[in-house]
């Protein structure tokens, strides 16, 4: 006892394979995953990247081809892990002609929580959904079933909770509202989140971990700490020769450079020796087409590593 | 497995289907009674009634058994049997089922369910029992229904045997879940509570039975004696017909093998599948 488990949610060598029309193709290849406790871990990728695909085969909804996944430490999918995850995947899964608190209760029951009765009203008044009463389901707004598919992933406590995309159709009001839910659920609770959404910016305002997945594959796990510095100012030159500017860059003693394609270069230090730096290349007739002090966004440097 | 058993009974009792479902059920029963006592009538008042006429009885689907409740004198049993043997009992017990189990689908509800329990096959063990509770649902407003009817509407009836009554209902109890597991086999593989629906109506006008039958015959060219007693719509016509002691045997090992093997069906297809 008291073992501490480093990572919540670790995967190694996680694979999905799908087979159509006698031909495979891998919606998930190769995934090497690691998710600390008390993470907000954001999972971002175009769409058909394979988000959602890796994240239903942590929820145990689908099985993974080859691969494996440790859920706090234990890598036995038959054991009671699942129980610790609250999950919303896609779209909420709700009885459309039952009512929020049904809704909730059917999970409840489930999941064998006695004195349901508070703990759901509870979460209800937690995701805004108190006032809602006997009303349907079917006759909520998309926001509002997204409040209560979240509600449903909280129900039974869990340790870990994967969202796919849970600000989908959420107004600004809502989306604060959710944001500051899980703040809270992570700071208060210490609950894990692993969450994806196609709002970069909204994203960057919650995660403490970054996962980037191109075609399947997780290309980058980066820290939020990490990625400010790597978004950090920078001089960017443009010029046609790149390779003679590094080349005269480094007799200047910059090393921490990156040419970033054919006519770019990034500079992350030296920042206030811009004027200098110009002179330098010109003075090595390098053709400089703008040299600039500026910075990069998440959605920069998203674009950046996956390619426009 | 008993909290998702609980789970399935809340959603079956909280979801409209189940009470329409039960009130057209009931509503079909009136409707035989109102035919058979038409039938009662003309025997009653001593003019003969030709098996030929039963297109004019022919509201319910069950004009034929009718006669054949009112010919071998109306009892509790007779009626019950003719309510089987018109199928209208499956049709609506079937129904129930699909829609109860479709709707994990259709709702995506599953979603939040599935990995609760142990192993995912308990989820269809919890639908085996919920068919049960159907069947045992229909069998009491049936049992009732009828009772009400020879107490205040029907000249000549009587309760009759009642331990033959019980074991004809446990008997048929036992084909209609085997034949609920090929349905929860079914909708486990196609999610579809059209494809389920639809084959609740071949099943219960004994299409599906008919076409098996004939595909049997043609390709191994075994005889339809043989193979009537391998599809249960038709094993359960036998029943209706007679229980004698070799039909009722035929009866339990057919609906037990059906009901084992399309459970393990279901189950592999449960455990294997991606939701």
């Amino acid at each position: 006892m008291g073992n501490q488990v480093e990572y919540v949610i670790e995967t190694n060598n996680l694979t999905k394979k799908f087979e159509k029309n006698f031909k495979s193709s891998y919606a998930v290849s190769s995934v090497n995953m690691h998710i600390k406790k008390g993470a907000i871990y954001g999972l971002i990728g175009k769409n058909g990247a394979g988000k959602t695909t890796i994240m239903r085969m942590i929820a145990g909804l689908a099985k993974p081809t080859t691969g494996e996944i440790h859920l706090f430490g234990d890598c036995n999918s038959k054991n009671m892990s699942y129980r610790r995850l609250g999950i919303l995947i896609e779209n909420p899964g709700i009885f459309p002609g039952m009512s929020a608190y049904d809704n909730m209760k059917c999970k409840a029951i489930c999941l064998g929580i006695s004195g349901y009765k508070e703990k759901i009203n509870e979460i209800l008044k937690l995701v805004g959904l108190e006032d809602v009463g006997k009303k349907q389901a079917k006759k909520f707004s998309l926001g509002m079933k997204q409040r209560l598919g979240i509600g449903l992933a909280l129900l039974g406590g869990p340790d870990v909770l994967i969202l796919d995309e849970p600000i989908n159709g959420l107004d600004p009001q809502g989306i604060l509202e959710i944001r500051e839910l899980l703040i809270k659920l992570n700071k208060e609770k210490n609950i894990t989140i692993l969450i994806s959404s196609h709002i970069l910016e909204e994203l960057s305002k919650l995660v403490t971990h970054y996962g980037i997945v191109k075609d399947g594959k997780l290309i980058e796990e980066i820290s939020s700490e990490k990625l400010k510095e790597k978004c950090l100012e920078r001089i960017e030159v443009k010029t046609d020769n790149p390779d003679k500017a590094s080349t005269v860059i480094e007799k200047a003693g910059i090393m921490n450079y990156k040419v970033v394609d054919a006519n770019t270069i990034h500079i992350y230090e030296k920042l206030d020796e811009l004027k200098e730096i110009n002179k330098l290349l010109i003075k090595n007739e390098v053709d400089v087409d703008s040299i600039t002090v500026n910075s990069e966004g998440l959605e920069d440097y998203f674009i950046d590593i996956t390619g426009k | 497995m008993f909290r998702y058993i609980k789970m399935d009974l809340y959603k079956l009792l909280k979801s409209k289907f189940f009470y329409i479902c039960m009130i057209v059920f009931l509503a079909l029963i009136a409707l035989s009674v109102v035919e058979i006592r038409d039938i009662e009538k003309d025997v009653l008042a001593g003019r003969e009634v030709q098996i030929s006429d039963s297109d004019t009885y022919y509201t319910t689907g069950i004009g034929p058994n009718a006669y054949k409740v009112v010919g071998d004198g109306i009892n509790l049993k007779n009626l019950i049997n003719m309510t089987y043997g018109g199928n209208m009992m499956l049709l609506m017990a079937l129904i129930t089922l699909v829609l109860l189990l479709c709707s994990d689908y259709s709702a995506g509800y599953i979603k939040n369910t599935i990995v609760i329990p142990k192993y995912r096959w308990y989820t269809n063990i919890s639908k085996i029992v919920s068919a049960f509770i159907i069947m045992t649902a229909e069998n009491i407003l049936a049992v009732f229904s009828y009772l009400w009817c020879i107490k205040f509407y029907f000249k000549s009836a009587a309760i009759g045997e009642v331990k033959g009554l019980g074991q004809y209902l446990a008997v048929e109890m036992i084909l209609y879940l085997g034949l609920a597991a090929l349905f929860i086999f079914v909708c486990d593989l196609t999610q579809s509570k059209a494809t389920g629906i639809s084959l609740g109506v071949l099943v219960s006008c004994q299409l599906v039975g008919t076409l098996i039958m004939v595909l049997i015959g043609e390709v191994f060219n075994i005889k339809p004696k043989t193979t009537v007693k391998l599809i249960i719509s038709f094993v359960q016509s036998d029943l209706m017909a007679g229980m004698s002691r070799s039909v009722c045997k035929e009866a339990l090992i057919l609906g037990g093998v059906a009901l084992l093997v399309y459970t393990t069906f279901a189950n592999i297809v449960v455990s294997k599948k991606d939701y």
